[in-house]
C-alpha cells in the first residue's frame, strides 16, 4: 500500500514551533555544541591569526637562509624541517598563509561582487536584459580558467593580482546563476510584490528584500568558492605564475619542494597538508552553515498546509519470504475486533527542552467500520493529522506513542516490526495526502508509479499489472485510462492528480482508506467529484474511510459519523445527521457558525483566539478560554467525554445548559475590537 | 469617483517556442467597476482568469487590450508618471500568508514599509485597526499564526490609506474559524474607511458574504454578473447553478439528495471537470 516515510512533517514542525511560543525566535540547538561547526571555525581562527600576525606564530625569519642546514627533516629547532636554502618550513608556511588566504578571498570576493548584483538584477527584471546577461555568463563558463589566467598574465604582465583577477572571472558565473535563481524565486513572493505595489524603487527592493533573503545561500557559495580559489592560487604558483620567490606562499612552496622531493619528501607534504586542512574546514563549515540555514528557513516555509512525500517511491522493499504473519495470531483484538480501523486511548507526545515529553494527541478513541466514512474535523493544530498518520502506524519523528493501541482489521499494529508495517501499508491501509501534485514523483509516469506499488504488492506478471493499473484509473474515473498511464504527473490537473493518488492508495485492495484533507486545495467542482468517488468506493467496496477535514460542509456531504477534535482531544462524536441537527459541544457549534453558507440569513462568525499549543493545555476544558459558556468549574478538573444522547458524546460539562441549536445564536465570545 | 474600473480587459500570455510565439488568452472582454465602500467579487475555478485580472489591475501584467482606471487615472500604459500618481492608491493582500511577509522584517517594519519615515505610533494604530495586540510589533512573521500574518498583511495594505485593496484569495489558506474572523475584519475596515475591495475567491459561501456584486468567470470570460444576492440566490447561467450545486452545505440530508440527483442525472453534475 502507499507508504509514508515522513509526511505530516510540517504538522510536526508546527506543533513543535507552537510548543514554545516564547522562544519562537531563538533556535534551541546552540551552534557551539555542534562539532561540525566548531572544529572548522577553530582552524579558520588559527589561520586568521597566522594571516594577521604571522610573527606571533613563526619561530624563525621565513627568509633567513642557513645553507649549512639545508633540506633537514623535522627537528626540535625546525619543527617541520628546512628547505633547500635552509629556511624554516614552519615559519614559511605561517607567512605563506597570508598570501594564500588573501589571494583566495580576493578572487572569491571579486567574483561575488560582480556576479551577485548581476545575477540578482537579471533574475528580478527578467526579459531581454536577462537573456543577454545569461548568454554572456554562459560564454564565461565555457572558458578554461587556468588558461585564461595565463593568457591574462601574458597580456598584462605577471603578478598574483592579475592572475587572481583572471581566476575570479571564472567564478563569476557561479554567483550570477545562483543569485539569479534566488531572485526568480523571491520576486514572486507576496512581500516582494507588495513592496513593488507601494512604489518602492527597484534598487531598494533588491537591497532590502532580495539580498538579505538570499544571503545565507550566497554565504555557502562564497565558502565553496574560497576553497576553490585557494587551490587555484597554489596551482598558479606551482606553475610559476604566482608570487615571485623568495616570498613564501603555499603554492610556491609546493612548486619549490617538488624539485627536491627525492631528497626531502616532507617539503611537499607540509604545504599539501595546510591546503587540504584549510579547504576541508571551509567545506565543512559551509556544509554546517547550509544545514543550519535550511533548518531555520524551513520553520518559515513549512507552516503551510502542504508537504508530502511521494508514496510510490518511498515504498520500501518487502523482505523476501515474509508472508502475512500477523493474520493468524488467532486471538481477536479485545477492542478493535469489528472495526476496519480502531484507535483506543492513543496518546502521542513530542520531546521538548529538557527531555520533557509534551503531549500533542491525548487519549483519542476512534472506530471506523467497513463501508462507513468517519470525518475527523478540527482546526490546524488540533492533532488530527497526527491521529490520521498513526492509523498507518506512522508517528513523525521525534514524536512517540506514549499510550494506546491501533487496530487495522483486528490486528494491533503498534506491535508490528518494520517489514510488517510496510506490508500493512501496502495491503491493508491506503493513505491519501492533501497535496496530490507534490505526492507524485514528477520524474516518473503515472503508470510507473502505479506499477511499482502493484509490484511490491506481490503482482509479478507485468501484463497483469498493466491491466490492473488501467482498471484502477478507470475505477477512479480517469477518462482514457490506458493512454493516461504514460503521462507524467505534471500533465494531470490537481483533481486528476488527486484521483491518481487515490488509485495508488487502492492498488492492493485495502480495506481502510485514510485521507488527510484530500480536497482542501481543490475547486468546489473538482472537490465534488473526489467526494463522490470516495463515497462510491465506500458504498460499493465496503471500504472504511477516515476522512480528515476542517470544513463542515465537506463533512456533511461525505461522512456517516463525525469526530470533532480540539487541542489533541476528541471533544464530540456523533452520527452525522444528529450532529448537524444539534451539535452538543460549543466548539462544534463555533466551527459550524464560522462556515459561510450561500443563502444563509446569518453571517459567519469566527472563533476568536487560537487552539492552545501543546504544552500549554490547562487541567480542565481546553476550549474554555474561547467559549462564551465557560464557568469556573470548566477549568477546575479534566472533563471526560460525557453521554450526549444515543451513541453521542461531548466533552462539555455544561452540555445540558446548551441553548436549543439555532445557527445565528452566539456561543463563542465575539471578536474583541 | 469610482475607485477602480476595468473595461473590456483582455490578458494574454506568450510563450516562445522556437521561432514562433504561442499565445494563450487568459482573460477576455471583462468589464466591471468598484465604487468606494463596495466590494466586487471575482469568482471562478482555477484557470478562470480571476488572478490574471488582479495582476492586470495591479500592473503586474500588461493588458493586451482594454483599460484599467485606478482612482480616475488610466494605468494601462504603466508609464512611470501614472505609477507615481497611483502609487499607494491600490494595495493587495495575497493568498499565501507564509510568503506575504518578509521573514527577516519585524512586524513593525513590514507594516510601515509602504510609508517610509512614518512613526512607530502609526504601526501601532494599524495593528489596532486589524485587531492585533501592539506587543506583536517587534515579532517576526514565523512567530505568528496564518490568521495573524494575514492581519499583518491587511495592516500593511492599509498603511498608505489606499482607495482600493485587491484581495487575492486572502482566506483560502486559513482554517474556517479564522477565515470568518478575517472576513468580518475586512467588512469592518471597509465600513470605517470606505475602502473599495476587489475580492477574488472560489468559495461561493465566502463570496456571497463578502461581496456586493459578483462576477462569475469561466475560462477567462464572464458567465454571469450582478448583485451577489441575484447571482447566488437567483442564478441565471447554468455554470453558476452548477457551481452552487457543487458547494457543500452543512446539511447531510440535503447533500445526500443532491448526490443521488447527480448520480441519476450526470448532466447536472460538476460544471467542468478539468483534465
Amino acid at each position: 500500500m502507499t507508504t509514508v516515510s515522513q509526511p505530516g512533517l510540517m504538522e510536526t514542525t508546527a506543533v513543535l514551533e507552537t510548543a514554545e511560543p516564547a522562544a519562537g525566535g531563538k533556535r534551541s540547538s546552540a551552534w557551539w555544541r555542534s562539532p561540525s561547526m566548531v572544529v572548522p571555525l577553530l582552524i579558520l581562527a588559527f589561520l586568521a591569526l597566522a594571516t594577521a600576525l604571522p610573527g606571533l606564530l613563526a619561530t624563525h625569519d621565513p627568509l633567513r637562509q642557513d645553507l649549512t642546514n639545508a633540506l633537514s627533516g623535522p627537528s626540535w629547532t625546525h619543527w617541520l624541517g628546512t628547505d633547500e636554502a635552509g629556511r624554516d618550513v614552519w615559519s614559511r608556511l605561517v607567512h605563506g598563509t597570508r598570501v594564500s588566504l588573501l589571494a583566495g578571498a580576493y578572487a572569491a570576493g571579486l567574483a561575488a561582487f560582480i556576479g551577485v548584483p548581476l545575477g540578482m538584477f537579471s533574475g528580478y527584471v527578467v526579459g531581454r536584459f536577462d537573456r543577454i546577461a545569461m548568454r554572456a555568463i554562459d560564454v564565461i563558463m565555457a572558458l578554461p580558467g587556468l588558461f585564461l589566467a595565463i593568457a591574462m598574465i601574458a597580456v598584462f604582465g605577471g603578478g598574483l593580482v592579475v592572475a587572481m583577477t583572471a581566476v575570479s572571472l571564472v567564478f563569476v558565473p557561479g554567483f550570477a546563476r545562483l543569485s539569479r535563481a534566488e531572485a526568480l524565486r523571491l520576486r514572486g513572493q507576496g512581500f516582494v510584490e507588495s513592496s513593488r505595489l507601494s512604489g518602492r524603487p527597484r534598487r531598494r527592493i533588491l537591497a532590502v528584500h532580495l539580498l538579505p533573503n538570499m544571503a545565507t545561500v550566497l554565504l555557502v557559495q562564497f565558502a565553496l568558492t574560497l576553497a576553490l580559489a585557494i587551490l587555484a592560487e597554489s596551482g598558479l604558483s606551482l606553475l610559476g605564475f604566482g608570487l615571485e620567490p623568495p616570498d613564501p606562499s603555499w603554492g610556491g612552496m609546493l612548486s619549490q619542494g617538488s624539485r627536491f622531493m627525492a631528497r626531502q619528501g616532507w617539503l611537499v607534504v607540509w604545504p599539501g597538508v595546510a591546503l587540504t586542512v584549510t579547504v576541508l574546514s571551509i567545506n565543512l563549515l559551509s556544509d554546517a552553515l547550509q544545514r543550519r540555514f535550511s533548518r531555520s528557513s524551513s520553520v518559515i516555509e513549512d507552516s503551510g498546509p502542504v508537504g508530502a512525500v511521494s508514496p510510490a517511491r518511498s515504498v520500501a522493499r518487502p523482505s523476501v519470504g515474509l508472508v502475512a504473519s500477523d493474520h493468524d495470531t488467532g486471538v481477536p483484538a479485545p477492542d478493535g475486533s469489528g472495526a476496519a480501523l480502531a484507535i483506543r486511548g492513543l496518546s502521542i507526545a513530542f520531546p521538548a527542552d529538557g527531555g520533557r515529553l509534551v503531549p500533542a494527541v491525548d487519549d483519542v478513541d476512534l472506530a471506523v467500520d467497513q463501508g462507513r466514512v468517519l470525518g475527523l474535523v478540527g482546526e490546524s493544530g488540533s492533532g488530527k493529522t497526527l491521529t490520521a498518520l498513526a492509523g498507518v502506524g506512522h508517528i513523525p519523528t521525534p514524536g512517540v506513542r506514549t499510550a494506546g493501541q491501533i487496530w487495522v482489521n483486528g490486528t494491533d499494529i503498534t506491535s508490528l516490526s518494520g517489514p510488517q508495517l510496510q506490508r500493512l501499508r501496502r495491503e491493508e491501509v491506503g493513505f491519501v495526502f492533501q497535496s496530490a501534485s507534490s505526492a507524485l514523483d514528477p520524474m516518473f509516469t503515472v503508470g510507473n508509479q502505479v506499477d511499482e506499488v502493484l509490484r511490491f504488492g506481490g503482482m509479478s506478471d507485468r501484463k497483469r499489472r498493466r491491466s490492473r493499473a488501467i482498471e484502477l484509473l478507470d475505477e477512479v474515473e480517469i477518462a482514457d485510462a490506458a493512454r493516461r498511464l504514460d503521462d507524467y504527473p505534471a500533465q494531470f490537473s490537481g483533481g486528476m492528480a488527486q484521483r491518481v493518488l487515490i488509485a495508488l492508495a487502492l492498488a492492493n485492495n485495502p480495506r481502510v482508506l485514510i485521507a488527510d484533507e484530500p480536497t482542501t486545495a481543490l475547486d468546489v467542482a473538482v472537490q465534488q467529484g473526489i467526494l463522490d468517488l470516495i463515497r462510491a468506493l465506500s458504498d460499493d467496496h465496503g471500504l472504511g474511510v477516515l476522512f480528515v477535514t476542517h470544513d463542515f460542509g465537506v463533512a456533511a456531504d461525505l461522512c456517516d459519523d463525525i469526530a470533532v477534535m480540539y487541542a489533541g482531544q476528541i471533544v464530540e462524536t456523533s452520527a452525522s445527521e444528529p450532529l448537524f441537527a444539534d451539535p452538543r459541544h460549543p466548539y462544534t457549534r463555533g466551527l459550524m457558525r464560522a462556515l459561510p453558507v450561500v443563502g444563509s440569513n446569518s453571517d459567519p462568525r469566527g472563533i476568536p483566539g487560537r487552539v492552545p499549543a501543546p504544552g500549554t493545555w490547562g487541567a480542565g476544558c481546553r476550549f474554555a478560554n474561547r467559549c462564551a459558556m465557560a464557568i469556573e468549574a470548566c477549568t477546575a478538573e479534566p472533563v471526560r467525554l460525557l453521554d450526549a444522547g444515543v451513541d453521542r458524546s461531548s466533552r462539555c460539562i455544561r452540555l445540558d445548559d446548551l441553548e436549543p441549536w439555532n445557527p445565528s445564536v452566539e456561543t463563542t465570545r465575539t471578536e474583541a475590537s | 469617483m469610482t475607485a477602480l474600473s476595468v473595461e473590456d480587459l483582455r490578458v494574454e500570455y506568450h510563450k516562445r517556442r522556437w521561432f514562433r510565439t504561442v499565445s494563450h488568452v487568459a482573460v477576455e472582454a471583462v468589464s466591471f467597476s468598484v465604487e468606494p465602500g463596495r466590494t466586487v467579487g471575482l469568482v471562478g475555478q482555477s484557470g478562470s482568469g480571476k488572478s490574471s485580472i488582479a495582476r492586470a489591475v495591479l500592473g503586474l501584467v500588461k493588458p493586451a487590450a482594454g483599460t484599467v482606471t485606478v482612482s480616475g487615472t488610466d494605468t494601462t500604459g504603466r508609464v512611470p508618471a501614472t505609477v507615481a500618481a497611483t502609487a499607494g492608491k491600490v494595495q493587495a493582500v495575497f493568498q499565501d500568508p507564509t510568503s506575504s511577509l518578509d521573514p527577516r522584517f519585524s512586524i513593525e517594519r513590514s507594516v510601515l514599509e509602504p510609508i517610509p519615515g512614518a512613526p512607530s505610533e502609526r504601526a501601532a494604530e494599524l495593528l489596532d485597526l486589524v485587531g492585533l495586540d501592539r506587543s506583536y510589533l517587534g515579532r517576526r512573521p514565523h512567530q505568528l499564526s496564518g490568521g495573524q500574518r494575514q492581519r499583518v498583511a491587511i495592516a500593511r495594505a492599509l498603511a498608505s490609506t489606499p482607495e482600493t485593496i485587491i484581495c487575492d484569495e486572502p482566506v483560502s489558506a486559513l482554517d474556517v474559524s479564522t477565515q470568518a474572523l478575517i472576513l468580518q475584519l475586512l467588512r469592518r475596515i471597509q465600513r470605517e474607511t470606505g475602502v473599495a475591495l476587489l475580492f477574488i475567491g472560489h468559495d461561493l459561501g465566502v463570496m456571497h458574504y463578502i461581496s456586493d456584486d459578483l462576477v462569475v468567470l469561466h475560462k477567462g470570460r464572464v458567465e454571469e454578473q450582478g448583485s451577489a444576492d441575484d447571482v447566488c440566490l437567483r442564478p441565471r447561467a447554468a455554470y453558476t447553478q452548477a457551481l452552487l450545486q457543487a458547494s457543500p452545505l452543512p446539511d447531510p440530508a440535503l447533500q445526500r439528495e443532491r448526490r443521488s440527483r447527480r448520480l441519476h442525472d450526470p448532466a447536472a453534475a460538476a460544471p467542468t471537470v478539468a483534465t
